[in-house]
């Protein structure tokens, strides 16, 4: 049963969050959105609506770096990850981009860092305006699971959906009302290129296509795209010793397979020596390997590749052009 | 819920140099746990400060007491390892991987294909096969090394003799070498096993498996009894980092072995 929220009111519900939770919102940042911590900020400054996000919501559950255990002499000691937090302002292809991390990151062995932080959050979601650059439409996303409380702006404020038990009791607060509004969120239409993957996985497979020599010579192999990507998730571990020279940490950080070092082992051999092959490899985890091991492509139309790869690269380009080819 | 990031905490027992850059280190977890773990697992060595790599188990799965792991001083983890010194702490994951499979070689010929450090996890499956030698048929071990003095296990050469064939050869020799001479493929023709009823276990350089493959299907060893041991960069032993992916298989977690005609049309294989 949805309700309905004013704009007001869902400020006074943000504030109402922060008293019992970490909250992070989308907020504006120069000419950009990020998500960030408001517990010290009125809620006044959350962006509404907002195209998109630099970074996805992985942030939180696998940040950018991390520290695995802290050590001294021998011992090892583990972070507490028991913050009790809300994800507030989530759009729908990153509500996504999260339950394909989910499974990536239980499936077949749970990750211990992720899940303790998944288990201890609250996802709020909230409709993208028509302005993003996001082509999440094109995918035709569930739009009833990933979240607990959905708001889908309507003109008297938003719309507000349950779908858990959390959802339910924040919909019992005073600040939602009941409406004649009927609907929540409404399914959008997927695009011919995305519905078959069959066809998506066969255009990929064709390693010989000229195409990928082609990327190699306008690609920068920075990496850009797997960091913003809500579904990207490779990592590196590094420890870093302090100046006593007997304690320090281990750390995991964000790695990426278009880097050079990527594939390097012991001994100084390279699995993936050209860029070439990185790139290739890019495609074919996102749309064979990632189809084959948890059924979904590694992609939710977020368009935050497209946005900021510096050499201007659509895949969605590159996808239709393997394909002319089949 | 278990975190499998976190090291336990194993004592270095004993040290036994082999080469100057190679050495045998005998561990044994502290509290005296012990490590159950099948011929062809690995478990990743973990060194505060230092980092982790991972390394396939070098002795018998049946003396889980304690366990030996054979390193070669190559990288920045297994530079720091060659410091330590008995009695020192190590950090140990695992055992990670599938290991060999040893079901399909019970009443089988059976041939082992080992080349420099290769060695290492095929030691643990020469012990296993040891152990119940009336199950299998005839066994070959094929063993290639630089020179004579790389030859690892040396001292272990006439007990195994007693129960497998044991086939060497140097590409360098020395003065007093009688063996033979040449690339590990050269001792294929010494092999005489029923080649439709032969499995092949390789662990060596990935140019080996090439090689050694392409003679095998000529004696009409059929490509699906071949299985073969992989290394890559690893970070966490349990299929998420990516560094170890291999097609659409983990070697962390699919692996390390793989049957050859599995994996032979990827490219990345050597």
């Amino acid at each position: 049963m949805a309700k309905l929220i004013s704009k007001q009111n869902l400020y006074y519900f943000i504030e109402e969050l922060k008293k019992n939770y970490n909250v992070y919102a989308p907020i504006r940042k120069g000419n950009s959105y990020i998500f960030d911590s408001i517990n010290d900020k009125p809620a006044e400054e959350v962006a509404l609506i907002y195209p998109t996000t630099i970074l996805p919501p992985k942030k939180f559950f696998f940040p950018p770096q991390e520290t695995l255990f802290e050590f001294k002499n021998q011992r090892i000691k583990v972070p507490s990850l028991n913050e009790k937090t809300v994800l507030f302002g989530l759009h729908l292809y990153d509500i996504h981009g999260l339950l394909i991390l989910d499974t990536v990151f239980s499936h077949p062995i749970n990750d211990y860092y992720y899940q303790k932080r998944r288990q201890n959050t609250i996802v709020i979601g909230i409709s993208t305006p028509a302005k993003s650059p996001a082509f999440y439409e094109a995918f035709g996303l569930d739009v009833h699971v990933g979240y607990d409380l959905f708001l889908n702006e309507v003109p008297e404020g938003f719309l507000a959906t349950a779908e858990s038990k959390i959802g339910e009791r924040f919909l019992k607060l005073p600040f939602f009302k009941e409406t004649y509004w009927r609907e929540g969120i409404t399914q959008k239409f997927p695009d011919k290129l995305f519905s078959n993957k069959e066809l998506i996985k066969k255009a990929v497979l064709q390693k010989n296509h000229k195409i990928w020599q082609r990327l190699a010579e306008i690609c920068f192999g920075c990496g850009i795209c797997s960091y913003v990507c809500p579904v990207c998730y490779c990592f590196e571990t590094d420890d870093r010793i302090n100046f006593d020279l007997c304690s320090g940490c281990r750390i995991r950080r964000w790695d990426a397979c278009f880097l050079p070092d990527f594939s390097r082992v012991a001994g100084n051999h390279n699995f993936r020596p050209n860029l070439r092959d990185r790139i290739y490899h890019w495609y074919y985890h996102k749309f064979v390997q990632m189809p084959e091991e948890i059924g979904k492509i590694g992609c939710v139309g977020c368009g935050r590749c497209l946005t900021y790869c510096p050499a201007k690269i659509n895949f969605k380009e590159i996808l239709k052009e393997l394909i002319k080819t089949l | 819920m278990e975190n499998y990031y976190l090291p336990q905490e194993g004592i270095i027992q004993n040290i036994k140099v082999f080469t100057p850059e190679i050495k045998l280190y005998t561990l044994k977890l502290s509290n005296n746990r012990k490590l159950k773990f099948i011929p062809g697992q690995f478990v990743i060595i973990s060194l505060l400060g230092y980092g982790e790599a991972p390394l396939g188990i070098a002795s018998s799965p049946f003396k889980n007491e304690t366990f030996n792991l054979c390193v070669r001083k190559v990288g920045r983890v297994t530079s720091a390892l060659d410091k330590l010194k008995e009695g020192n702490k190590v950090g140990i994951r695992g055992p990670f991987g599938n290991g060999f499979p040893l079901d399909e070689l019970e009443g089988k010929d059976i041939v082992l294909a080992a080349g420099g450090t290769g060695i290492a996890p095929i030691v643990s499956l020469i012990e296993y096969l040891i152990t119940f030698r009336p199950k299998f048929k005839k066994i070959y071990l094929l063993y290639g090394a630089r020179t004579p003095a790389d030859l690892l296990f040396s001292s272990e050469f006439s007990r195994w003799k007693q129960f497998i064939n044991l086939c060497l050869t140097v590409d360098q020799p020395d003065k007093c070498w009688k063996g033979n001479v040449g690339l590990i493929t050269t001792l294929c023709p010494t092999i005489k096993v029923d080649c439709q009823n032969s499995w092949v276990i390789m662990c060596g350089p990935p140019i080996m498996y090439r090689f050694m493959a392409s003679e095998l299907t000529k004696m009409e060893i059929p490509e699906k009894n071949i299985y073969v041991s992989l290394e890559r960069r690893m970070r966490c032993g349990i299929g998420k980092c990516q560094h170890c992916v291999l097609g659409t298989k983990y070697v962390c977690l699919d692996g390390p072995v793989f049957c050859y005609s599995e994996i032979k049309n990827i490219p990345e294989e050597g």
